[in-house]
């Protein structure tokens, strides 16, 4: 009888052992859809499932600026949801200490489609992308360690940890993962352009013909439905003199790359302003100004703009109303991003 | 009760066994890292390279992969792990066990670095974490092999010498195999000696003076690797 007790004893306790792991580890996987006719994502997210912990974390520490060396910058400082994550009306941004960085900030959307991070490309992986700023003196200015240390004495997120992944256990693979299942969520497809492209709007005339122009002139680099065709290109801007940056060469190291700059996505583009790889255009006019007047043709300028692209001021004009048929205001306003409460907007904190 | 110490009886039984089973040798790897004779000392120890220029060291680290030992048969036998983080400042990761067969081992190969299929893929973990300070952050890769050291022939900020190696990219591949032949088959430990003036002058003649720094991949950085990939040599001594 003792016997009999004791063996099902043993059987309960592994069974019930067993149980536990499962039952308190059971994160809700999250449907990430892909809009209709657009290309596959190249993000595998079979390797990075995406759940609502594991967002829910990679938003915390999205929005965290005790990341940061001093504990005044988080990524949310730099990437503001309203400028479509850019760095409203900022050439340059601010990291620590007051630094500059040496681009003007990209938008964070669609993240997913891209094969590539940074405007010279040099990331080659959405986990990885987190540890650039985090640890550039420019910009969060941390050491990793203190980092992992930072978060794993930290009670809160040892509970968000444990709900992302089943345990308390802080690596930097667990922490990339959580930004990109955050960053991930980041889709915009809810523009105007978007409704029009389902049957769900209309263009009025000027955005209409816009589009027409749009279609020759701009969309072999910048290419629908995301806008980019992700290639790097040299759109004939002259090298900045304090800023020395050749872009994709500084990658690759090979001189035919020199200026190059991936082709940014012109979604929301109504909403990011300044432009260009180095925030030097204000506006889109003195944009559009740069491929009529301004372009300088060098060894590696594009063949397409080698001349420069002719357009009119009526061309401007219907360009710019199309323009703005790309800002997706559901996007930028989204409450689930976590970028619109007041308090983190931090307007009061900002410098400049 | 009875039924309890029978039942980790059966545990202790599976476990030995399994290992009685594998009929293998156990062989261990160690790292010895050298200036010509000199074993090389952190921080305290000034040393000489081929140049007659002063340096001392204050880090080695590089990664040691895909290490495969052939005995006198021509069989195969690799390490557990696919990659090894060697640190001179940790003795522990200068030493790695291998189990190999009966017959006793006439080479050995392996790569300085890391293959290109752990570098575009996301984050690794273990010897590969960015914690362990060998991954560049903004131009993704692995840094294969690191000096930090200081020099008065360095023109660098305080007289720095600093080497991180590494490059993944077509043209830019810093990845070096290295192959090595036993005089006399070895049984027991292998010592792998890896003599640092090489680091500075063999293929290539690299002066302080001239090449203090190395940050990214590039000509430099695989001369460098070039170098390095000469360093090494098979000792009988432990
Ligand atoms: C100090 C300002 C600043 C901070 C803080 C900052 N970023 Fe950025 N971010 C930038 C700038 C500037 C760029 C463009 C860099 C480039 O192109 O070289 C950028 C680019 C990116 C990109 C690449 C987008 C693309 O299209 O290639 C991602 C993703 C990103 N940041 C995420 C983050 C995350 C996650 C954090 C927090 C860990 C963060 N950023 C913190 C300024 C910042
Ligand atoms: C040859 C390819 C190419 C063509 C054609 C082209 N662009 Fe661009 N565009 C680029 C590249 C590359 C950049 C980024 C340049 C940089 O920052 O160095 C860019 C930048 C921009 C920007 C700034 C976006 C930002 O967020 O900074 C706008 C706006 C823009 N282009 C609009 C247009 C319009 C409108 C047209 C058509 C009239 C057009 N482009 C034609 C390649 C092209």
């Amino acid at each position: 009888m003792k016997q009999t007790f004791c063996i099902l004893l043993m059987v309960i306790m592994t069974v019930l052992g067993i149980g536990w792991i499962n039952i308190t580890y059971k994160p809700k996987l999250i449907a990430w859809i892909v809009p209709k006719g657009w290309p596959k994502p190249t993000y595998r997210f079979a390797q990075n499932r995406l759940t609502e912990e594991g967002v829910a974390l990679g938003k915390t520490l999205f929005f965290d600026p005790q990341l940061s060396a001093d504990g005044t910058i988080a990524c949310a400082d730099c990437h503001q949801q309203f400028a479509a994550f850019t760095t409203y009306e900022h050439s340059l941004s601010h990291g620590v200490g007051n630094h500059l960085t040496n681009r003007n900030a990209t938008a964070l959307q669609n993240l997913a489609w891209q094969s590539n991070f940074m405007q010279d490309g040099g990331i080659n992986h959405l986990d990885v992308q987190f540890l650039a700023p985090l640890t550039a003196p420019n910009e969060m200015g941390a050491d990793l360690e203190k980092v992992v240390q930072y978060l794993q004495k930290n009670s809160r997120y040892s509970l968000l940890f444990k709900a992302a992944f089943g345990d308390t256990t802080i690596t930097t693979q667990r922490i990339g993962k959580a930004f990109s299942q955050y960053l991930l969520t980041l889709v915009s497809y809810n523009s105007k352009y978007d409704k029009v492209m389902r049957g769900e709007a209309q263009f009025i005339l000027p955005e209409q013909l816009g589009y027409d122009i749009f279609k020759k002139k701009c969309a072999s680099c910048h290419r629908e439905p995301l806008f980019t065709d992700g290639s790097f290109r040299n759109i004939g801007m002259t090298l900045d003199s304090t800023l020395h940056d050749v872009g994709r060469m500084h990658i690759t190291l090979n001189a035919a790359d020199s200026l190059k700059f991936r082709v940014p996505s012109l979604r929301n583009v109504a909403v990011t302003a300044p432009y260009g790889h180095d925030g030097r255009f204000y506006s889109l006019y003195n944009v559009f100004e740069h491929y009529r007047n301004q372009v300088v043709g060098g060894p590696t300028t594009d063949s397409l703009l080698r001349r420069g692209l002719p357009l009119s001021n009526y061309e401007i004009g219907q360009l710019t109303a199309f323009l703005h048929t790309l800002t997706d205001s559901v996007f930028l306003t989204n409450p689930q991003f976590g970028g619109t409460s007041f308090g983190t907007l931090k307007m009061g904190n900002h410098p400049h | 009760m009875k039924y309890l110490y029978a039942w980790l009886l059966a545990i202790v039984l599976f476990v030995t066994s399994n290992r009685a089973v594998a009929q293998t040798n156990t062989l261990l790897l160690r790292c010895k890292h050298q200036l010509g004779d000199a074993i090389l000392q952190l921080h305290t120890q000034q040393y000489r390279n081929g140049f007659d220029e002063p340096i001392t060291f204050h880090m080695l680290k590089y990664y040691l992969s895909n290490i495969v030992l052939t005995d006198t048969q021509g069989k195969e036998w690799k390490t557990k792990n696919f990659i090894y983080l060697i640190d001179e400042n940790d003795s522990t990761s200068k030493c790695i066990s291998i189990n190999v067969g009966n017959l006793p081992i006439v080479m050995i190969s392996f790569n300085i670095g890391v293959d290109s299929s752990y570098q575009t893929v996301g984050l690794q973990t273990g010897a590969l974490d960015p914690l362990k300070g060998m991954f560049w952050s903004w131009n993704t890769g692995y840094v294969y092999a690191k000096i930090e050291a200081q020099s008065a022939a360095s023109k660098a900020p305080t007289h720095a010498v600093s080497h991180h190696i590494g490059g993944y990219l077509q043209q830019q591949n810093a990845l070096r195999k290295v192959q090595l032949t036993a005089q006399i088959p070895i049984r027991e430990n292998l010592v792998l000696v890896a003599d640092l003036q090489k680091w500075f002058n063999s293929v290539h003649a690299l002066p302080i003076a001239q090449y203090p720094v190395c940050h990214s991949p590039g000509t430099l950085a695989m001369q460098l690797a070039d170098n390095i990939a000469q360093m090494f040599s098979l000792s009988k001594l432990p």
